[in-house]
């Protein structure tokens, strides 16, 4: 049976990497065909580890000739957290490698897109698999070079040259910290295999798990597109639209699934949690108030996935990693559908914010409060231990309940409107506490010690303030201090200026050309 | 500042800069436009020296591209004597394609910020200008596609920009030391705030118009929309000064840049000491000369083809007579209804079918022009509904707005995603469903219209199209749409008669006018009898599918349930017919025939498909003649085909309107394209796998930049090659020399187009095809026979020896391309 596993895990990176290469040496239209196919049974394989892990439980296979302490070793695993990734990342690739077949057809560099894509997908899955950190930071460093190709994929053009660099040089940065996090575990644990790792940290050995944490945070936030080293990716926009739907959701979540698989060791970090949890309110804050003002589709969606990313960022450093790891499904999918479908945007549904009155807000706080509540009890008696973790994200989807039903509220569609907003309001609300509960079951096993409360009310006042300023929206132009702040947002607050002026000292400008 | 001011030249500078800027329509309602719009009261060559001067590059393809086309006998050696103009012989040209190909690329007028970028290797400001440019643009013209719009959309353009620019930290972090203090200093008034910048900027020997038009020329895609709006207002009588406010903006980050880096004294020299580079003229003439050359035998060989035909028309009752757009899609389905449709006639005519009017869709509160955009629709229309549709369908738009608001706001999103996020798993495993090409769900209404306005419309429209007598029992009215997903171009593959929009209102709106009694009367007292069984239907051809939808057939009399059905039987027939002729084009070749309509129709919705359709690519002629003269011809889908019958003309009325109206949007169509092929980066949008759309309006290349014009690469290239083959627009008119000539003169303005080469004219006479040239006629040879000998008023110029380039070229190896099949 462990032969079988080996093998399954082994196919899954496996079947995509070896496409890429043959699609490497093929035509645009076999290429095509490989890859797809390459990806469509990773995602068959992926259900079927899937079945193998409810059969017969996490599973982690090694190969290890010269003794599992050894610096030269693998390590794969099969537990919730990597079925669940294997599935989604191998279905998105999928979806965006079939995408591409039509999208680039006539592309001179079809061909090696795909063989790139289909190596990017691999790396990736590799990634989520690895149970060594050597294994795990070597697919790491794979992923962000095959990508950094797809960035380059019109290298004749100066915008991709230089956010493919910006990119480059956080990417270099987060490789860093992550090569000196394992090289400190190392020292302490005398091991890379996860598994012994996690063995002596719940046997009680700390030992320099608080380095180790700060510098896996750094490195998440840096590889998440946190604030203030975010700028990397609205510059992203110079290519292809599926290599922008892949990386939105298949790669640039990886921060929060290093800290979810890390975090048994990130549990044990108590300041590197805090430094997560603000980063991530912060980032989530910044990125959902820039993509507000943002004109063009693609600059917009890229805020919201930092935006998004911020929030995954917080619920691991919050130490729902449960949440987190929902979180980034739901995100993945519904961005890479975003992406794909973002020439769709002409005659779309307008977006600008109308005015909301004082009674349709009362009506939607108090209705979202209602609601909350309810499903919360409900919560509670289904999975007693989901919500324990879940308070102050229950607070969050208050908030957006209120804003929904104020906004049908003053729609203008009349009662209908009205009931429907509630309606739909119900939905939501027991929609996500069904995936509370469902996320609490599946990865109820990865859990921290309760946040310091100071900490929670400071994220939840960063959400009522953020609630508040939606609410103000169609408000702030009217005041001096609106039209300013507007003016800074617009702008990013201008860090993405600020490290592009950076960059430019660090290459000429005749370099790029 | 010492500097000479200019400021008192400036205004007439200002004007003549500001209008050689072509309009963009914006993407919900693109049409084609000729992006040379405002240079052609020049010769052709005259634009191309002034556009290499100004921006770089001329609109012709490279030396290199007529070199192939000549070395594959694209081009052969009679095009080359058609082409020469007196002063040239093929031997001159040969040798000046040689120069040509020799030079190198042309550097034009710099601004301060290209300068600096020559000078400084690590400085990047010609790009970030006009990605400022772009955003504070992009952000007061923004269409609804923003959530947190700009506090100053409602102000004028520069008016916006300076308070804005006032707190825009961003060219200081980038380096423009004293940036905001500087824009405080600018006038309140964006032409005081030229002249500032112009005497600030002191730009030396250089024409102002010159000057001004290549500032603009640097956010040339900006400066397109905003002369749209200016081009709206100033039609319906309202003065806009948007563009020159745009125009002060672009010189305002110069002068700022200048007041920045002006300290260095190498960089100033430069900068005052620069001078417009001269254009090698001797080889532009030569290139626009192979460009002639390039059009000339296709030409010819449509001009023989056509004079093989007969002009006159058959006088029996048709079986059923279906009019159709002039658009070259049209062509093919005419050609295949005919075939199956036996004595059926169809007839071609500006998709608007003569309706112009100004429509308001829906529960919408604002209308839009559905017309050609030559025009300012002088009728409104509606949707007629009732109440209870209208309140539900206003509900509907409500509860998706709150919908899009919980999605897309900083405080619901983060909840969206969590609760609905795994939804799109689903959706991204599911196709995509057809939702029609039609947008009107009833027959539109006039809404208070008085009758004489309608029975006018009616007439003109029958008489515009020769249609007075010899009426059929079924009428089709058809107009076009075409069908994507996920196209932000879509509006541009449909019709532009109807300004960028499906044609289904305004054919719903001719066949509901036709059919009333009351104008029909009404009509009759002009003089055109509609008999009493002739029964209108309006149809809309989905350009993409080449179904033809049919509406309100429950309306249709009894009588006609037999016509009816053979119509539509036809229809499927030739929809067929034309799907299998389309297919190997649209990459298809290798699809099985039974499955080529699936193939065709999946296409449709399909949210990776960049080439839905190749619309009007390839287009290289216009033809206003009975039909009988195109009937037996298969033109490939590449001639706007007009019906005109001259013996019903007598006052050239009619003929005066084709040149006025479809024979200059057809222009536009054409040049539109050919822009869009010669140089794909500067006339077309670029690549669509990097479009990125802003501001609910246009597109971005990738990240930034400016917003761009024209066509994307994947309408007029198929991967491997352009589809496109860059031809100017070669107008055959089925009327005496003479006549049209006398039209000519009273239009002086489409007389130029003629007369400085930006599109062709030929005359069609009996057996016999004229081109016009420089205010002669020239009769076209007939193949096998003698050069062409001289009628009319000028004389032609002896043919150039073509013994001195003989040695050179093998004849045998040049034969005429065959365009045309029978």
């Amino acid at each position: 049976m462990s032969l079988f596993i080996s093998l399954l895990l082994l196919a899954v990176p496996g079947l995509p990497i070896f496409a890429g290469f043959w699609a490497r040496f093929s035509s645009p239209e076999t290429a095509g065909r490989l890859t797809v196919r390459a990806a469509v049974g990773s995602a068959l394989l992926a259900a079927v580890a899937g079945v193998t892990l409810l059969l017969q439980g996490s599973q982690v296979v090694r190969w290890a000739p010269w003794g599992a302490d050894a610096a030269l070793a693998a390590a794969l695993r099969l537990d919730a957290v990597s079925a669940t990734m294997i599935l989604l990342i191998s279905f998105l690739g999928a979806v965006v490698l079939r995408f591409s077949q039509r999208y680039l057809a006539g592309d001179p560099l079809q061909a090696r897109f795909f063989s790139w894509m289909s190596f990017t997908l691999g790396a990736v899955l590799l990634v989520v698999l690895s149970s060594h950190l050597l294994l795990l930071l070597a697919a790491w460093i794979a992923t962000s070079l095959c990508l950094h190709r797809l960035l380059l994929h019109y290298p004749d053009r100066a915008g991709a040259v230089f956010a493919a660099r910006k990119k480059f040089v956080v990417s270099r940065l987060g490789d860093f910290c992550l090569l000196t996090a394992a090289w400190v575990l190392h020292a302490h644990y005398h091991t890379f295999d996860l598994d012994q790792i996690f063995a002596a940290v719940a046997g009680g050995n700390t030992a320099g798990l608080g380095v180790v944490g700060l510098l896996l945070a750094v490195c998440a936030m840096l590889k998440s597109a946190q604030f203030p080293f975010h700028s990397w990716l609205p510059d992203t926009m110079e290519t292809p639209t599926p290599v922008s739907a892949f990386m939105h959701a298949g790669i640039i979540n990886a921060g929060g699934f290093l800290i979810v698989r890390l975090s048994p060791i990130l549990a044990a970090a108590p300041l590197a949690s805090q430094v997560l949890a603000i980063g991530g309110a912060l980032t989530a804050a910044f990125g959902a108030m820039v993509m507000l003002a943002q004109p063009s589709v693609k600059r917009a969606l890229a805020y919201s996935t930092i935006a998004q990313m911020g929030f995954m960022i917080l619920q691991c450093g919050l130490g729902a990693y449960g949440l987190a790891l929902l979180h980034i499904v739901a995100h993945s999918l519904y961005k890479a559908h975003a992406f794909l479908t973002a020439g769709s945007t002409i005659g779309a549904v307008p977006r600008v914010a109308l005015p909301l009155r004082l009674p349709a807000l009362t009506v939607g706080v108090l209705s979202g409060g209602l609601l909350v509540t309810f499903g919360a009890t409900v919560l509670q008696w289904v999975a007693p231990g989901a919500i324990a973790y879940s308070g102050v994200f229950t607070v969050i989807l208050l908030f957006a309940i209120a804003y929904l039903i104020a906004r049908a509220w003053s729609a203008g569609g009349g009662v209908r409107v009205m009931i429907q907003g509630w309606a739909v309001a119900t939905a939501v609300t027991v929609l996500s506490f069904a995936l509370h509960a469902v996320s609490s079951v599946l990865f109820g096993h990865l859990s921290a010690n309760p946040p310091p409360r100071a900490l929670l009310i400071g994220v939840g006042a960063v959400f009522a303030g953020l609630f508040l300023f939606q609410s103000l929206l169609w408000r702030t132009n009217r005041h001096a201090m609106g039209r300013r702040l507007y003016v800074h947002v617009l702008n990013g607050f201008y860090l993405g200026t600020f490290f592009n002026r950076l960059l430019n000292q660090l290459w000429p400008r005749h370099a790029v050309n | 500042m010492t500097s000479p001011s200019k400021f008192t030249d400036s205004p007439a500078a200002i004007a003549a800069a500001l209008s050689r800027i072509p309009p963009l329509w914006p993407l919900k309602h693109f049409v084609a436009v000729n992006p040379f719009v405002g240079l052609v009261d020049r010769p052709f060559a005259d634009a191309a020296e002034l556009l290499q001067r100004i921006t770089g590059a001329a609109p012709l393809m490279s030396a290199a591209d007529y070199r192939q086309a000549f070395d594959k006998g694209r081009i052969s050696l009679a095009d080359l004597e058609e082409a020469v103009d007196g002063e040239w012989t093929p031997a001159e040209l040969l040798k000046a394609l040689d120069e040509a190909e020799k030079q190198s690329s042309f550097t034009p007028l710099a601004t301060v910020a290209d300068l600096l970028d020559s000078e400084r290797p690590r400085a990047h400001w010609s790009a970030f200008v006009v990605d400022e440019i772009s955003k504070w643009c992009a952000v007061t013209f923004d269409e609804n596609q923003t959530t947190w719009n700009s506090p100053w959309k409602s102000a004028g353009l520069f008016e916006a920009w300076r308070a804005a620019a006032m707190h825009d930290r961003n060219p200081e972090v980038f380096g423009v030391d004293g940036f905001r203090a500087f824009v405080a200093t600018l006038p309140a008034d964006a032409e005081a705030a030229i002249g500032h910048c112009h005497d600030l900027l002191n730009p030396g020997t250089i024409e102002p118009t010159d000057f001004f038009h290549r500032q603009l020329i640097t956010i040339a895609g900006w400066a397109g929309y905003v002369q749209y709006i200016v081009r709206e207002d100033s039609m319906r009588g309202v003065a806009n000064h948007a563009l020159q406010e745009l125009l002060a903006i672009r010189l305002a980050y110069d002068a700022a840049l200048y007041q920045a880096f002006g300290h260095d004294k190498v960089f100033r020299t430069d900068w005052q000491g620069q001078t417009a580079a001269a254009v090698n003229t001797r080889s532009l003439t030569a290139l626009t000369r192979w460009q002639f050359a390039y059009e000339a035998g296709y030409q010819r060989d449509l001009a023989s083809a056509l004079t093989q035909q007969p002009a006159k028309s058959s006088t029996s009752r048709p079986s059923a007579q279906a009019i159709f757009c002039i658009d070259v899609r049209s062509e093919v389905l005419r050609r295949h209804l005919e075939k199956a449709l036996p004595d059926s006639q169809t007839i071609g005519f500006a998709g608007f079918f003569g309706f112009p009017v100004s429509h308001r869709p829906g529960v919408s509160s604002v209308h839009a022009s559905r017309c050609p955009v030559l025009l300012v629709p002088p009728v409104e229309t509606c949707e007629p509904m009732k109440p209870e549709a209208a309140a539900a369908l206003r509900a509907e738009r409500a509860s998706a707005g709150a919908w899009k608001a919980f999605q897309n706001s900083a405080t619901s999103c983060f909840s969206f995603v969590e609760a609905v996020g795994l939804v799109f798993g689903a959706v991204l495993g599911r196709k995509g469903k057809s939702k029609g090409v039609s947008c009107s769900r009833v027959t539109p209404d006039f809404a208070d219209g008085p009758l004489e306005t309608r029975v006018a419309l009616a007439a003109g429209a029958l008489r515009n199209m020769s249609l007075v007598k010899n009426f059929a029992r079924l009428v089709l009215v058809c107009g076009h749409g075409s069908q994507s997903a996920n196209n932000p171009y879509a509006s541009g593959l449909d019709c532009g008669a109807c300004g960028g929009h499906a044609g289904d209102v305004n054919a719903r709106l001719a066949a509901a006018t036709l059919n009333d009694p009351v104008v029909r009367a009404g009509l009759a007292g002009q003089g055109i009898v509609l008999p009493a069984d002739t029964v209108f239907i309006a149809g809309l051809h989905n350009t993409t599918t080449d179904d033809v939808e049919l509406f309100e057939l429950e309306k249709l009399p009894a009588t006609h349930r037999t016509d009816l059905a053979k119509l539509h039987e036809a229809l499927v027939q030739a929809g067929r017919a034309t799907r299998c002729e389309r297919a190997p084009v649209l990459g298809l070749e290798d699809v099985p025939a039974d499955r080529v309509d699936a193939a065709v129709r999946a296409r449709t919705v399909d949210i990776a498909q960049v080439r839905p359709e190749w619309g009007l690519a390839n287009n290289a002629a216009f033809v206003a003649a009975p039909r009988s003269r195109t009937a037996a011809l298969k033109l490939d889908g590449r001639v706007f085909l007009h019906d005109y019958d001259a013996s019903a003309d007598p006052e050239d009325q009619v003929l005066n309107l084709i040149l006025c109206a479809p024979v200059v949007v057809g222009s536009w169509i054409n040049l539109q394209y050919y822009a869009s092929r010669i140089d794909p980066q500067r006339y077309g949008s670029g690549n669509k796998v990097l479009h990125n759309v802003v501001g609910g309006l246009g597109v971005l290349e990738g990240n930034g930049g400016d917003l761009k014009v024209g066509l994307p690469l994947q309408s007029i290239h198929d991967g491997a090659n352009f589809v496109h083959e860059p031809r100017r627009l070669a107008v055959y008119l089925e009327a005496e020399p003479k006549r049209i000539l006398a039209v000519l003169d009273k239009n002086p303005e489409v007389r130029q187009l003629f007369d400085h080469e930006w599109l062709h004219l030929f005359s069609l006479q009996d057996d016999e095809c004229f081109r016009y040239r420089n205010g002669r006629w020239m009769r076209v040879p007939k193949p096998a026979l003698a050069p062409a000998e001289t009628m009319g008023r000028g004389r032609h110029k002896a043919s150039a020896p073509v013994e001195s380039v003989e040695e050179l070229i093998d004849e045998s190896s040049r034969l005429p391309e065959p365009v045309l099949t029978r």
